[in-house]
């Protein structure tokens, strides 16, 4: 990994250069996949592969192995909580287009109805998030990444302030709004 | 909305969620001016503020962590720390598992051991249990011919494990082939393996994969017998062990009541022993089973007595110089005889015809090295006379007489119990006698035809509809009556599909007995019926409620309670892996069911089913290739759950991650069964329908119309136009016709055709019509027809009750077309003319009211 370019980055998105965003996600992504491939391996005992230990792990990782310049662990948290939402979306949108192919079902023969139509969001339809978040984005980012440091990297809301430099009511502020917001647009 | 809208939205939202409700709409009112979206759009998030429980209230971490997992490739074992121990590395894979060599984490210590780990699609409840009971019995086996057990536990994932003495030594056919060790020799080792299993026997354990690669001998030349992991303790009496639930067994080795399924004792072991050796002794296997089928081994096995060793040996010199004799002729030779008696007893087809003990077979081997008489030669005569005699007698009580000679009064308690247990089981047998009556029918109903072919359209319609007058002239004369006769028939219905019409009559036979509580047996079956019957029409809460009142007066779980809640976990998405725990302790308890139990069967089809929905293809395949073992042996080949077991491995191979190279073995597949079935026939249409879903999947789109195509003619010519699979069929042609752009006007004239019988056949309100009209007024919206499509919209809220939208998917569904077809056709702006105003207002609305159901 190109640790310099990686430091170079990360001090530009901390500077508030946003357009980095998208690089810096491409370099640690493979990382983080790699991580939680190791975690499993290691930890095979626990079925749990929680997001927020992994992304913590990372940054101790690039810290002290890879002696990655970053002032604050803060900020690799914030970005690394959008590469695990990435991972997941990736995977989901991957298997159900290889489930089903297009949007359309195909109607199994004498099939019962949950098998006539697709899959219902019973639990949170990741794929559905991922796209209202990008919404959601237009009007308000930071709104978005306090939605992905509380649900993909599992950060309570005094990480997640401390993280992107504003207030905990900063944080009530835009989660609210999120939440209203997300639950429009996933329709419930 | 425009970016200035979106930040207006914001901005307003905060302004406007701290004012009391009833404040609320007036400042939307005020701030929003004339702009109608905006403020529809604020009173929509005003309105999700407002409530408890949104989508992000609900996020479940379990969830994110079962996707998490998914993401990343499963994992290996190395470096683990496993109890007290680390993992060093990979030493051997068995049928059952693998085996790593591990280090104790004391370095002080040289403690080196073995620990087994079942494989994971080994893991079966089955597995699972056997190996917690045993524990405490391998913890007894210390004996210098059995590799000593240490400890055994289960990885945080359910992965089982088991820590054993580790051995360093040569397998024993490598061992003597070596040193050329000559037949005295290996008959003293034989010994020695021989001590270790009777050892073992007397601690009620059978190991029950007795084979050369688990005998190891060490440097001192002394014996270990390797594995006892799928040993079974023989204090529980159990005929649960068949063929196919064990499928790992070694078939070489296997005993021919392993394949029947019979009790299982210490018999089996000893014809291990046999085939033990006869190899040691001859080089030669008894039955050689190379490049036969499952079915001519089972044969073989069954009912081919091997040849004596010495007819074998006598050509071959290699054996005889690889045991230190001149030519094949002497070790013939010295074969012949006693040698020939000792091993064939040991590979009697009947236990009881075999050395009883190992003491006895040790005993035999001993007198032949002392060059006195044998005993199994002496038993010859007898043992014809006694095959006469014993070729039916019951296993059961052979098993038996064996544990009284083996332990005298320790076992008495456990043989109580058994008894106790056949008394219980007699008694609900009788029970259930009246209903096995209607079982029998029920069926014949099912069964009569096993891809639904005729379905509903069998006069066992007709047979219902005439049935319900006289049905319902029961209700309050005998409710009883009634109640018992509402099941059955609501089974029938069931089967045949109808499950709105079985939930309907089941929740009436239910009420009949709501105030007469005397039958708890029929409604606790009633409830599971009601329960199965509302999960066929996706009310998956009142089924829920249903089940867990059966639950709390069930003392365990039951299996057919378990058959019937996975039925709705595998319905409902954070639920599907419940689904495989529940159907896994189920199977665990039908093991010793035929094959033509329904609920044995369903289990599995279920157990299939749900790792299909949670994408783990591979065991599915596991279950019902044994599953197939299981019927294949028990019932005829065109047994309708045959094919419809067949039906569904073909579904779970052509399911899951698209592989362009598995293609031409799917179509193989696919060709095979229709070639079987007949290419007109229903069966040849349900194949050609999930092998065009796959093809579609694929990317094949082209392929997939063919096959859909071929799929609808099949079921037109089969059963007609107005059938409900072939409607269903045309459906399919339409909707992939639909997404392609030249053949969106076929699609067209399809769904034209198609859309009016559907609602004639299923009715207004069925999901399937309400389904099919969406997807027609998607493809009519994108074609630009977007009134008309807003029309087909209309109609559908028109006929479904104000109550009702329809299921959550259904209404996500028709949200999606509505704001698609809204979206495409600018709706909104084109108001001038007040005809099409008020259909796009009566659209916006009706897509305002789908998406704030509940």
């Amino acid at each position: 990994m190109a640790v310099p370019e990686i430091t170079q980055l990360l001090h530009a998105w901390r500077d508030g250069d946003r357009s980095v965003e998208n690089d810096l996600v491409a370099l640690i992504y493979p990382l983080l996949r790699n991580m939680s491939v190791e975690q499993l391996r290691r930890n095979r005992a626990s079925t749990t592969l929680r997001a927020t230990e992994l992304v913590h792990e990372a940054y101790e990782r690039l810290h002290r192995q890879q002696g990655v310049d970053w002032q604050n662990r803060q900020h690799f948290l914030a970005i690394a909580a959008t590469v695990i939402r990435r991972v997941l979306v990736d995977h989901l949108r991957q298997r159900s287009t290889t489930k089903r192919g297009g949007e359309a079902v195909v109607l199994a023969l004498d099939s019962d109805l949950a098998e006539e139509l697709p899959q219902p969001a019973a639990g949170l339809d990741w794929v559905a998030l991922d796209q209202a978040l990008s919404e959601l984005e237009k009007i308000e980012p930071n709104c978005v990444k306090v939605v992905e440091m509380r649900v993909f990297a599992g950060l309570g809301v005094d990480q997640v302030a401390e993280t992107l430099g504003i207030s905990t009511a900063t944080v009530g502020r835009l989660w609210r709004f999120a939440r209203a917001y997300l639950a429009d647009h996933l329709g419930n | 909305m425009n970016g200035n809208h979106q930040a207006r939205l914001m901005e307003l939202f905060e302004l406007a969620a701290d004012l009391p409700a009833a404040e609320q709409a007036a400042f939307v009112a005020e701030h929003c001016g004339d702009n109608a979206e905006l403020a529809s759009r604020l009173h929509s998030l005003l309105a999700h503020d407002a409530r408890q429980a949104t989508a992000l209230d609900d996020v479940d971490p379990q969830a994110l962590t079962s996707v998490l997992r998914e993401a990343v490739p499963s994992a290996i074992l190395d470096n683990q720390v496993v109890g007290a121990y680390r993992v060093e590395r990979l030493i051997g894979t068995g049928g059952m598992g693998r085996v790593y060599l591990a280090r104790h984490l004391d370095v002080d210590t040289e403690h080196r051991v073995a620990i087994k780990f079942v494989r994971p699609d080994r893991l079966e409840p089955n597995v699972l249990a056997r190996f917690s009971r045993e524990w405490r019995v391998l913890a007894s086996l210390q004996h210098p011919g059995i590799s000593t057990f240490v400890d055994t536990g289960a990885l945080a994932d359910g992965t089982p494990y088991v820590v054993m003495e580790y051995v360093e030594g040569e397998p024993l056919f490598d061992y003597c082939r070596d040193r050329n060790l000559g037949i005295r020799d290996r008959l003293q080792l034989l010994r020695k393996v021989v001590a270790a299993v009777a050892h073992a026997h007397s601690r009620l354990v059978v190991h029950r994969d007795i084979k050369a690669s688990n005998v190891l001998v060490n440097a001192e030349g002394e014996v270990k017998l390797l594995d006892f992991g799928i040993a079974k303790s023989l204090s529980e009496v159990d005929n649960s062990m068949t063929a196919t639930s064990e499928r790992f067994l070694t078939p070489i080795n296997a005993a021919p009541e392993l394949l029947h399924g019979e009790p299982t004792g210490t018999g089996c072991d000893i014809y291990a022993l046999g085939v033990l050796a006869y190899e040691l002794l001859s080089g030669h296997p008894p039955l050689k089973f190379d490049g036969l089928l499952g079915a001519q081994i089972e044969r073989l096995i069954l009912s081919v007595p091997p040849p004596p060793m010495s007819q074998l040996v006598a050509g071959d010199d290699d054996a005889a110089h690889e045991r230190g004799l001149e030519n094949g002729t002497e070790l013939a030779r010295r074969l012949r005889g006693d040698l020939d008696a000792i091993v064939s007893r040991c590979l009697r087809k009947s236990p009881s015809d075999r050395y009883i003990t190992a003491l006895e077979l040790d005993a035999d081997i001993e007198r032949h090295l002392d060059q006195l008489p044998i005993r199994a030669r002496h038993g010859d005569r007898l043992y014809r006379f006694g095959r006469l005699v014993a070729r039916h007698r019951v296993a059961v009580s052979l098993s038996a007489a064996l544990l009284v000679s083996l332990l005298g009064s320790t076992i008495i308690s456990a043989l109580q119990s058994a008894e106790l247990a056949r008394q219980r089981n007699l008694a609900v047998t009788e029970r259930d006698h009246a209903q096995q009556v209607v079982q029998v029918l029920r069926d014949a109903f099912q069964y009569a035809d096993p891809a639904r072919a005729a379905g509903d359209e069998v006069s066992a319609r007709q047979i219902l509809d005439a049935a319900r007058p006289r049905l319902d002239g029961l209700v309050d004369s005998q409710p009883h009556q009634f109640a018992l006769l509402a099941d059955t028939l609501s089974g029938v219905e069931l089967a045949l599909g109808a499950e709105a019409q079985a939930a309907e009559l089941a929740q009436r036979g239910l009420a009949a007995i709501a105030t007469d509580n005397h039958d708890p047996l029929l409604l606790r079956r009633l409830r599971l019926t009601t329960a199965r019957a509302l999960t066929g029409v996706g009310d998956l809460e009142h089924a829920e409620a249903l089940l867990d009142e059966v639950r709390r007066s069930d003392n365990a779980l039951q299996p057919d309670w378990a058959v019937a809640r996975a039925r709705i976990a595998i319905n409902r998405l954070p639920e599907t892996e419940m689904a495989v725990d529940l159907l896994r302790q189920a199977e665990a308890m039908i093991l010793d069911q035929p094959a033509d139990d329904e609920l044995a069967t369903d289990v599995r089809w279920q157990l299939a089913e749900a790792l299909r929905i949670n994408h783990r293809y591979d065991e599915a395949l596991v279950v019902l290739d044994a599953m197939l073992d299981w019927q294949q042996a028990q019932l005829d080949e065109d047994h309708p759950r045959l094919v419809l077991t067949r039906l569904r491995r073909f579904a779970v191979m052509a399911s899951g991650e698209i592989d362009e190279a598995r293609l031409p073995e799917l179509r193989a597949v696919a060709e095979q069964l229709i070639q079987y079935y007949g290419g007109d026939s229903s069966m040849a249409g349900t194949v050609q329908n999930i092998f065009g879903n796959t093809l579609r999947a694929a990317g094949h789109t082209d392929a997939a119309i063919e096959q859909f195509r071929m799929a609808w003619n099949a079921w037109r010519k089969s059963l007609g136009d107005d059938h409900a699979n072939t409607l269903r069929l045309g459906a399919n042609l339409a909707t992939v016709l639909a997404e392609q752009p030249d053949s969106q006007d076929e699609a067209m004239s399809m769904f034209r055709e198609i859309v009016p019988h559907v609602e004639k056949r299923f009715g207004a309100q069925r999901p399937m019509t309400v389904y099919l009209r969406s997807q027609w007024a998607r493809l009519l919206g994108s074609k630009g027809l977007w009134r008309e499509a807003l029309a087909v919209m209309a109609q559908i809220d028109a006929d479904l009750a104000p109550a009702d939208r329809g299921s959550p998917t259904s209404r996500t569904f028709q949200a999606s077309v509505l704001s698609q077809v809204l979206a495409e056709n600018h709706c909104h702006r084109l108001n001038s003319d007040e005809a099409v105003s008020a259909a796009c207002q009566n659209a916006a609305e009706q897509l305002r009211r789908l998406q704030s159901a509940e």
